[in-house]
């Protein structure tokens, strides 16, 4: 996946569109960085809208790292038509606060939403995030996931909603949130809905909230890890499902992106490992 | 049909047998003849008048009118069920069936006797039950308890009763577990309440077979506030049944309970609802209990009746090592809501909860989970497990999901999990290919369905949820 995009939020003007034409494949990666250290807008919206026209497919990656002093209003809306494919792989580790709201309609029937999100917070920052997908094509499915890692006093609020209106028969849906609260006094609130008006439908959801497992900790410093380290390494192996699904040289970008988000001071992992 | 299974061939039976419908079993009514009935609407004097009618001590009508005000100014939910076409003006408030409680049926009017016995009350408490209490309209008409508990320091009567004769106990606890500001529906429910049950359960006795409390409406338009205080002493246990069902009208009635349980160290509680209203029937009810150190609290609760129904079932662990379990079901026929689910809040460490939610929806019926489970900070070892199937059986009707779960503990595990399906066609065809109907068939798979919670009731009451099911599914396809 080489065809890669760099936004620069701060010469940002207007929304992002990826169109994808009826039956042509695309691939894409979308970085949002920031240029200029100095000019950095307080507060910043940015809009990205997805269309995939019939038999379309498209896979995206999206990174983005922006400083604690942006304030992030992010709307994603996607559209799938019949017979398109959207695989999306979206990694999170803004710093400053904000809101997410990602938006997909499942318009056409057949059509496939494979959205996996991660999303790594530290310090005092509270983030909103929804995930939708709205079905109205008949047999579509859709696969939906937030993972979550929250460190020190972060506060993460997940709203997920599976919508199946009453055309949308046949529909296959299931949504997921997992988070990873790596210390008391991080918040996670979690809050995925089924609206469910046909019957023909296989839909469901799961959410776990915890810390990492004293078993698993227990493991670890059997073989002689720290609990630091031990902790490290499984907040790494909690997100490492969508550090997978991105292409081999952004992966590892990706995992020492979030190795220095969540476990700066924590001491060299692989070395320990 | 084939010979193979014996089982089989008399669940078959049994379902062919089910015959009459609510209307005739439940829904017939009987003249008013009341002593005492407030006007139509409410007001002050409205809730004066009951006062006057119960003769209460100065503090309780205080309590009364400090909630009217606060019912007059809290808004209606803005969630939930559909309570547009809900009348408040509309509603009589109260009406005194009977002088006072008897201690025997005979001693009752005869309607009212009658009508306890079409639905087998009193039956039902020769055969298994360790106590009874019985409300037509605004009052208790029956309270009983076997003389072997009563011996034993067990209370069991109508809250009035308890008000005049153990006010210490009344007064520490009657109104903290649900205050009245808590919302609209228990700020009106602490300004008209009348009837229900007081339980209290000494230290260290276990009440091994359970009380009962049935619920009858009788009137048009009628609302019925019921108030319900039910305390386990220390190591002690209690299971509470509750009843309920209603004439079928063309106006809707309004039944708005309170309930409050306080489970003490090592107690443990288990209230059961099967609640079977008529479909003009608007079932809005808070219930909560605390947990404290190393307490049970289960609530069962049954939803199948009713227009609508708000009720989410709440347990408070308050004392290290508490338990909580809500097993919930909800059947959602025409024209019908069920807003159910349950609400668990972690106060201690070492706390754990389980709920587990069945809902069936049909004939364009909406039913709907909402739930909450809350872990607070600086707690270790807490576990909660929250499961919802929902049913839908056919294209008209409609399931709702909507959890929420606040976690700010690392030492928590929140473990939820929710899906909605139809009926497969692999069972259908599965038992059809053993001769069932395929109507037959699909009330099989919803008696497998909610085998789970039909298991934790009384083995009576699990027969009458299963009929009550099949009635419901009666003419229904999968």
């Amino acid at each position: 996946m080489n065809n890669t995009m760099i936004f620069y939020i701060d010469e940002m003007t207007g929304p992002i569109r990826i169109p994808v034409a009826p039956d042509e494949t695309k691939q894409l990666v979308l970085r949002f960085e920031q240029k200029n250290q100095t000019a950095v807008p307080k507060e910043l919206s940015r809009e990205l809208s997805i269309q995939v026209g019939p038999g379309g497919n498209l896979e995206l990656c999206i990174i983005s790292a922006l400083p604690s002093s942006v304030q992030n209003m992010v709307n994603t809306s996607i559209v799938l038509q019949e017979r398109s494919s959207l695989k999306i792989t979206e990694l999170i580790l803004d710093e400053g606060a904000g809101t997410y709201h990602t938006e997909a309609i499942l318009n056409g029937d057949e059509a496939i939403l494979d959205y996996a999100g991660a999303y790594g917070s530290r310090n005092r920052t509270k983030r909103i995030h929804t995930l939708e997908a709205h079905h109205f094509g008949k047999n579509s499915k859709s696969r939906t996931s937030l993972k979550s890692a929250l460190k020190d006093s972060a506060h993460l609020v997940f709203k997920g909603l599976i919508h199946v209106d009453t055309k949308a028969t046949g529909t296959d849906a299931y949504l997921s949130n997992r988070n990873m609260v790596m210390n008391d006094g991080c918040r996670a609130e979690s809050l995925p809905q089924l609206q469910i008006e046909t019957d023909d439908v296989a839909c469901s959801h799961g959410s776990t909230t915890g810390g990492p497992r004293e078993e698993e900790l227990f493991y670890l410093m059997s073989r002689g890890l720290s609990q630091t380290e031990a902790k490290g390494l499984l907040v790494m192996g909690h997100l490492s499902s969508i550090f997978n699904r991105f292409p081999a040289s952004l992966a590892e970008e990706a995992e020492s992106a979030v190795s220095s988000l969540l476990l700066e001071g924590n001491g060299p992992l692989i070395e320990a490992a | 049909m084939p010979a193979e299974s014996a089982v089989l061939q008399d669940i078959h039976q049994d379902i062919k047998q089910i015959g009459s419908g609510y209307e005739e079993r439940f829904g017939f009514a009987m003249p008013d003849r009341s002593i005492v009935r407030t006007e139509q609407g409410l007001t002050r004097e409205t809730v004066m008048a009951i006062s006057d009618a119960k003769n209460e001590p100065e503090w309780m009508r205080r309590f009364r009118l400090r909630s009217l005000e606060l019912f007059q100014r809290l808004p209606m939910p803005s969630w939930g069920g559909n309570l547009s076409q809900l009348r408040f003006d509309d509603m009589t408030y109260y009406a005194k069936p009977t002088e006072g409680s008897s201690r025997s049926w005979d001693d009752l009017p005869e309607e009212i006797k009658r009508t306890y016995e079409r639905l087998g009350v009193p039956e039902a408490e020769r055969k298994f039950l360790a106590g009874v209490g019985a409300q037509y309209d605004s009052e208790m008409v029956y309270h009983n308890i076997r003389q072997d508990l009563e011996k034993k320091g067990v209370l069991f009567s109508d809250v009035e009763t308890a008000v005049r004769e153990h006010p210490e106990i009344v007064k520490r606890y009657f109104g903290t577990i649900v205050p009245p500001d808590d919302n609209k529906f228990a700020a009106l429910n602490s300004a008209v309440w009348s009837g229900g049950s007081f339980v209290y359960v000494p230290k260290g006795v276990h009440v091994d077979i359970p009380l009962q409390a049935y619920f009858r409406v009788n009137s048009q338009a009628f609302g019925q506030f019921e108030r319900t205080l039910i305390i386990a002493d220390e190591g002690s246990f209690v299971h509470y049944i509750e009843g309920c069902t209603a004439p079928v009208f063309s106006k809707d009635s309004l039944h708005s309970a309170v309930v409050e349980i306080i489970a003490l160290k090592n107690a443990r509680i288990r209230y059961s609802t099967v609640q079977n209203w008529s479909s003009n029937m608007y079932n809005l009810v808070t219930k909560r209990a605390f947990a404290y150190e190393n307490a049970v609290m289960e609530w069962v609760d049954g939803n199948i009746g009713s227009k609508v129904t708000m009720k989410y079932p709440a347990i408070f662990l308050m004392g290290e090592g508490a338990r909580g379990e809500v097993l919930s079901i909800a059947f959602a026929g025409k024209g019908q809501e069920q807003d159910t689910g349950a609400k668990i809040f972690h106060f201690a460490s070492n706390t754990s909860s389980v709920v587990t939610s069945k809902s069936i929806s049909k004939d364009g019926g909406t039913a709907s989970y909402r739930g909450m489970v809350k872990m607070e900070a600086g707690l270790h070892n807490i576990k909660s497990k929250v499961e919802c199937d929902a049913l839908i059986l056919d294209e008209k009707s409609k399931s709702n999901t909507y959890p929420v779960m606040d976690i700010r503990s690392e030492d928590a595990s929140m473990e939820h999990e929710a899906k909605v399906s139809k009926i497969s066609e692999d069972q259908l065809f599965y038992l059809m290919s053993r001769g069932l109907t395929e109507e037959e068939a699909a009330v099989m798979i919803v008696n497998g369905f909610i085998d789970p919670l039909v298991k934790e009731l009384p083995m009576e009451y699990a027969v009458e949820l299963n009929r009550l099911i099949e009635l419901e599914m009666e003419g229904s396809v999968g």
